[in-house]
């Protein structure tokens, strides 16, 4: 553990001083009001881009949610199948992917899946 | 000794990363040539012999330009998402199966879904922080597909850990001694082929940088390292998910030179889907993560379950 | 007005119109039918099935001829560690006798000929712990034990 997080120390100070190169090599020009303001096609940005968004993306999120929770559930049973009782094993994994695919179907029936109402 | 070892593993490290950076730039070489030849032209030809250098050139072009300071952006996590995401690739790299000189993760599935499930994060912090309509429409498209195929990505994968019963990336290789995955999950290998392309945004789902749409997508505010740390993190996750493949259905022995050579071949696969289909839609595109391979990734995990049962 | 004078050639079409355009669909060649497919698709899993479990059997018993040999060497392994802490305690042992040999009255492993440890019989191995097992040795050793063997 303190092996790999010495790795990531200097995965870090790699990556930050590559950022820190190119911003100390670039080109420098001087504070331009078209440069720095947001890129429009040309035209001055209109509108706020903090702007609310559609709520399909929230569903989509509340719906993988559910599941990643399931998929994490589902992982432990692969180191489990040394340590637990061999038919136990058998059906709660059995059982356990069995409603998780049924779930995705109540989903689907119950039309959640849909993209456009 | 024991500290010799330590210092043999910074070595691997460093030749590694290394490695990654000079193998992603000679990647977008082989892009651009294969592109050119698919769209009947030349790809580059001059810088060096025979273009071999152009991707140093693009390189140095690229760190030396000049970086854009967004007004009313959120400067921080503008500056840092691209850094972050480049972090997460280059750990996601320390996977790869070395027998000696690197670490062996025992659980190396769940650093693998730990790394990539991060990723998401630093694409929804570029797209938001640059305050642009159309990175945050890139970085909101980004981050629902993203989730999305990382269902099936993850049930995916849970079928052929179910076949090697094993975390360890490792094991790949001694279960595939007779007969590769490939044959034996056909249909499981395209669905993660096709979701891994959309997980790493490549071109037939890459709606978080929709050419044509939204201008360059969620990294539209970005101009020169920034940039170019997006560009290097997308294109080593697109070359890890290549390796991946291959460890996980074509026989993974990772010393050897065939090795490297089909991992070339999938990335060429990469290539050649993006240079011959045309983009999705999308609300398609959540039908298929959500309703085909969901159910077919479940279904196949419900049918290895019982054959590895039978086997036990 | 010289410059009119040279002959030109108009783009025309050639003699005859062009070629019609072949705008019809080209449907790809269908090699094998759907059910063919199928069938296939079902052989050529089921005997990818039959060789995973003859790879599986194999690495079954490759497990167990790791297993046995492992339990077969454990004891050898137990005498080697045995015998290295031994020695370790016999080196702790001189190099004390070699540091205290100027101080009259001293004894080894005792303090000025009192026992440290009275209710034990005087056979009983005390485990050393863990700074006074690395007192006699470089500091190295101890360094490397605590902070890259035991925290890594």
């Amino acid at each position: 553990m303190i092996l790999l997080t010495n790795i990531f120390i200097i995965i870090m100070l790699i990556s930050n001083i590559m950022m820190f190169l190119s911003i100390i090599l670039s080109k420098k020009s001087f504070m331009d009001r078209e440069k720095c303001s947001p890129f429009e096609c040309g035209f001055d940005p209109k509108s706020s881009a903090r702007i609310p968004f559609s709520l399909h993306f929230f569903l989509i999120t509340v719906i993988f949610l559910i599941f990643d929770v399931e998929i994490a559930l589902i992982f432990p049973i692969i180191p489990l199948y040394k340590l637990v009782n061999f038919i136990f094993w058998t059906k709660i994994s059995f059982f356990f992917i069995l409603i998780l695919l049924i779930g995705l179907y109540h989903e689907w029936n119950q039309n959640m899946l849909n993209w456009t109402n | 000794m024991f500290m010799n070892d330590i210092y043999m593993i910074f070595l691997g490290l460093l030749i590694l990363i290394i490695g990654i950076l000079v193998g992603v730039a000679y990647l977008t070489l082989l892009e651009r040539k294969v592109l050119g030849y698919i769209q009947i032209r030349k790809g580059p030809n001059k810088v060096g012999f025979m273009g071999i250098l152009q991707p140093f050139s693009d390189a140095i072009k690229l760190f030396t330009k000049e970086q854009t300071y967004p007004n009313f952006s959120n400067y921080l996590s503008y500056y840092f998402s691209p850094i972050l995401s480049f972090i997460l690739s280059l750990m996601i790299w320390l996977l790869i199966p070395y027998y000696f000189n690197m670490i062996s993760f025992n659980l190396g599935i769940l650093f693998f879904l730990c790394c990539t499930s991060l990723g998401v994060y630093t694409v929804m912090v570029a797209g938001w922080s640059s305050n642009s309509n159309y990175a945050l429409l890139g970085g909101l498209r980004a981050v629902a597909q993203t989730i999305s195929y990382e269902v099936s990505l993850a049930l995916i994968l849970m079928s052929s850990i179910i076949m090697i019963m094993d975390f360890n990336l490792m094991m790949f290789f001694v279960y595939q001694n007779y007969v590769w995955f490939i044959i034996l999950m056909f249909p499981l290998s395209l669905c993660w082929m096709s979701s891994s392309l959309a997980e790493t945004n490549r071109t037939p789902f890459d709606f978080a940088e929709g050419e044509s749409e939204l201008v360059s997508g969620f990294n539209i505010e970005y101009s020169s390292g920034g940039f170019a740390l997006i560009f290097l993190a997308e294109y080593s996750s697109i070359l890890f998910m290549s390796l991946l493949f291959i460890l996980m259905y074509m026989g993974g022995f990772s010393l050897s030179i065939i090795f490297y050579l089909k991992l070339v071949f999938i990335f060429f696969l990469f290539i050649w889907v993006r240079g011959t289909l045309p983009r999705y839609r999308y609300d398609k595109l959540m039908y298929l993560a959500w309703k085909s391979y969901l159910p077919i990734s479940l279904n196949f995990l419900l049918f290895f379950l019982g054959f590895k049962i039978l086997l036990l | 007005m010289e410059a009119c004078q040279v002959a030109r050639k108009q783009d025309l079409p050639p003699p005859g119109g062009y070629k019609p355009i072949p705008y019809k669909r080209v449907p790809a060649k269908t090699l094998f039918s759907g059910y063919t497919m199928f069938a296939g698709y079902f052989g050529i899993t089921a005997f990818a099935m039959y060789l995973y479990s003859l790879n599986y059997k194999q690495i079954l018993r490759d497990q167990i001829e790791m297993r046995s040999a492992k339990m077969a060497i454990y004891p050898m392994l137990l005498a080697e560690r045995d015998r290295a802490y031994l020695k370790q305690l016999r080196k702790n042992r001189d190099a004390e006798a070699e540091l205290m040999k100027d101080v009259p009255g001293w004894e080894v492993g005792t303090y000025y000929g009192e026992k440290v440890y009275k209710l034990l019989p005087p056979d009983t191995l005390v485990e050393p712990i863990f700074h006074e097992y690395y007192a006699h040795s470089r500091s190295w050793e101890w360094f490397q034990r605590a902070y890259l063997k035991l925290r890594s």
